[in-house]
């Protein structure tokens, strides 16, 4: 198992609106300052869903871990480009540095 | 003691917790090692029998698995932690007997990656703005039915005059129609993998139809390229070396975005000087 080091917390944006369907674990997000809204479905709302303000990276990956079945040995790697497509979408921001 | 029906999916293990709502500690030991979670809670009051699908490691499904008690859903919640609850109720075998829900928690859950799936297409062409179809300027050409000289249009431009990315998808007809007395019939050809089809005649006027789609940038152009080929007159009507046929070139959009707008008819001679 191979949890990064960097203990990174983060939170939603604060500019954004939610929609939510828990029978199909699907979230629609909007960002006041963007022209469409995004989905986020399956391992995508699970993380979503972990993104508390509290979590740093690598307790969300544990919990991925914990859940999830990676045969493939990519979850760490998709799991940390995941976040940055949301930082950089604004949908997430750091809540700040867990100190280690 | 009541036994809940139905064999587990997956490799099981029975471990007793306090009934008392599980710390953050016991909730961890259950995701590491099932053995270690034995261990550390049996020595609780007022036992709890749980059957857990085993973390990291298989178990012996058909000693552990009927060896459990009944359990309220408010247990396994406190137990779990409402977090880990949602995440792996989906891999969750329930079983209702006597109006409560038993559930085993496995990690079988296959992994895919998270995506971010934007909720609307992009603007079609035909929202985007003007998109203008235009032959360029004639410039030299060479017909290669006869290798003869003469000027023409290279091909089509197809200009997006918007700010934004426009994907065109463009069907129609170029006809190429004598303004003279012509000696040569002309159809259009253009390099593999060519957007034309068929080519047909109705005396000296041609028509070759065609299929394009593709995606022009913001502000940008695409060029698409075509070609000219003759086939001459034989006998009287063969051409004489100071004869200068003339052509018009027009293209018939039948299926377009209602924003694009054709190209203006352009001029094609053939000379025979040579």
């Amino acid at each position: 198992m191979i949890i990064s080091s960097t203990p990174v917390v983060w939170r939603h944006g604060a500019y954004l609106a939610q929609v939510r369907t828990r029978s199909t674990n699907r979230v629609a997000l909007l960002h006041l300052d963007a022209s469409q809204p995004v989905v986020l479905e399956g391992t995508a709302s699970t993380i979503w869903d972990l993104i508390d303000g509290r979590r740093t990276e690598q307790a969300i990956l544990l919990s991925l871990q914990a859940s999830f079945e990676d045969q493939a040995g990519q979850m760490q790697s998709q799991v940390e480009a995941f976040l940055a497509s949301l930082a950089a979408q604004q949908l997430i921001e750091p809540a700040g540095v867990a100190s280690q | 003691m009541q036994k809940v029906a139905g064999a587990p999916r997956a490799a099981a293990h029975s471990v007793q917790v306090c009934s008392a709502p599980a710390t953050a500690t016991a909730l961890t030991q259950v995701r590491g090692s099932c053995g270690k979670i034995k261990q550390n809670l049996t020595k609780s009051c007022n036992p709890i029998d749980l059957t857990f699908g085993c973390v990291g490691k298989s178990g012996n499904v058909a000693t552990n698995a009927l060896n459990t008690h009944p359990v309220s859903e408010a247990a396994v919640e406190n137990f779990l932690g409402a977090q880990l609850s949602e995440v792996l109720n989906a891999e969750v075998t329930s079983s209702e007997e006597g109006g409560f829900s038993r559930r085993r928690v496995v990690k079988g859950v296959a992994w895919s990656v998270p995506v971010i799936v934007t909720a609307i297409a992009a603007p079609a062409a035909a929202a985007s703005g003007v998109t203008e179809v235009y032959f360029p300027v004639p410039a030299a050409i060479t017909l290669s039915g006869g290798n003869r000289p003469g000027t023409g249009p290279s091909g089509f431009t197809i200009k997006n005059t918007t700010g934004a990315q426009v994907t065109v998808s463009l069907s129609g007809s170029i006809i190429v129609t004598p303004t003279n007395a012509v000696h040569s019939t002309i159809a259009i050809t253009a390099p593999a993998p060519s957007i034309f089809s068929t080519t047909t005649f109705n005396g000296k006027i041609s028509t070759t139809t065609f299929t394009y789609a593709g995606v022009v940038p913001a502000g940008g152009t695409i060029h698409v390229p075509f070609g000219f080929r003759n086939t001459e007159d034989t006998g009287s009507n063969k051409p004489k070396k100071t004869d200068v046929d003339e052509y018009s070139l027009s293209m018939v959009l039948s299926n377009k975005p209602l924003s694009i707008t054709g190209p203006t008819p352009s001029s094609l001679i053939v000379k025979y000087q040579v």
